[in-house]
């Protein structure tokens, strides 16, 4: 299926005779990139795999709401945190462990064997990236992996573009303080 | 014709320059044999799946689903009644306030092995009251009050930001 320009989408999309065939363009056009950024956030692919479910049902409900103002792809990664964010604070609440513990838990499903593919130093990275509190670790994944620009990261995280920069630098520091010391 | 200040934003840099391997950009994770070749339907199913359900209540079947809360109701009212019994036959109940009024922070760290933090969070000692040591955050470095606040789900990064 070919990649369907965002207007059009919107635009099909206020139709009821058109709205679901609009709607499974967008999931078409977005779903592989907002899957990876929920990937990275919960590592785990059956979590990953419903939080992205979650993230089209919320899109569904609330496109009709959408102001062009912002972009739609920044809309989507917007919701597409929230909802990563909220999985993993119930997943605290559920397991009953601070947000250390909860780091260790998604630093173990790294460990097991079915999640990663790449190497080992590609592994030492996310296991790197997990020491990150979650605020952190979503501007950092946003940036260093989706290369979004600050602009677009203001847009999708309702944070300042200078909040963001000092952000970026310290998870960036953090990160080869740890590569170091595994090396 | 580009800006060039935005090519050069587009590229994450590094201090040391170990993340700008583009290696460390390969994604590691690995993912079932044709995920995304069928991914598209399936969450068209679940946005379905979703809406408003179309199940009608009849009126009489409120009453059947509403009969499993009487015991339910009846335990808590007699719950109820056994805590207010109770509590008016104490002649003298405990009241931490009062003690807490009549008690130095010497005699309660005597009596009790409280720490401060402990006894602030009992409301018996008004943390306003507790001496600051200042030189204690000359201490702290600031990548450290950074990392304290970034755990803090509370606080978002303009806050934090403002902050530090």
């Amino acid at each position: 299926m070919a990649k369907a320009d965002d207007n059009r989408i919107l635009k099909a999309f206020k139709d009821p005779r058109t709205r679901n065939f609009a709607f499974s363009q967008l999931v078409n056009k977005y779903q592989e990139r907002l899957y990876w950024h929920v990937r990275r956030m919960v590592i785990d692919h059956d979590d990953a795999d419903d939080v992205l479910q979650n993230t089209f049902i919320k899109a569904f409900t609330n496109l009709s709401g959408f102001r062009a103002e912002s972009q739609l792809y920044t809309w989507l990664f917007r919701i597409a945190t929230n909802e990563s964010i909220s999985f993993l604070r119930k997943k605290r609440k559920h397991l009953f462990v601070s947000l250390d513990d909860v780091s260790h838990v998604l630093a173990g499903k790294l460990d097991d064997s079915t999640c990663l593919s790449g190497d080992a130093i590609q592994a030492k990275l996310q296991h790197a990236i997990l020491t990150l509190p979650n605020k952190q670790r979503i501007v950092f994944n946003l940036r260093y992996f989706e290369e979004m620009k600050y602009r677009d990261m203001s847009e999708t995280l309702g944070t300042s573009v200078g909040a963001l920069k000092a952000s970026y630098h310290h998870a960036v520091k953090k990160i080869e303080a740890y590569m170091k010391k595994q090396f | 014709m580009s800006d060039p200040s935005e090519h050069k934003e587009n590229r994450p840099q590094s201090e040391n320059g170990f993340l700008d391997n583009r290696e460390m950009k390969l994604n590691p994770f690995s993912l079932p044999e044709g995920y995304f070749e069928n991914l598209t339907p399936r969450i068209m199913q679940s946005v379905r799946n979703s809406g408003p359900s179309q199940q009608r209540i009849l009126p009489w079947t409120i009453f059947l689903r509403a009969r499993f809360l009487v015991p339910v109701a009846a335990s808590v009212a007699l719950l109820l009644s056994i805590v207010y019994i109770t509590s008016h036959q104490t002649s003298d109940p405990l009241d931490f306030s009062s003690i807490a009024a009549n008690t130095t922070l010497e005699e309660m760290d005597d009596l009790v092995d409280f720490d401060v933090e402990d006894l602030v969070a009992f409301n018996l000692v008004d943390y306003k009251q507790l001496p600051f040591d200042e030189s204690a955050v000359d201490d702290i470095d600031r990548s450290e009050i950074f990392d304290y606040l970034m755990n803090d789900d509370d606080l978002d990064l303009n806050t934090i930001y403002e902050q530090i």
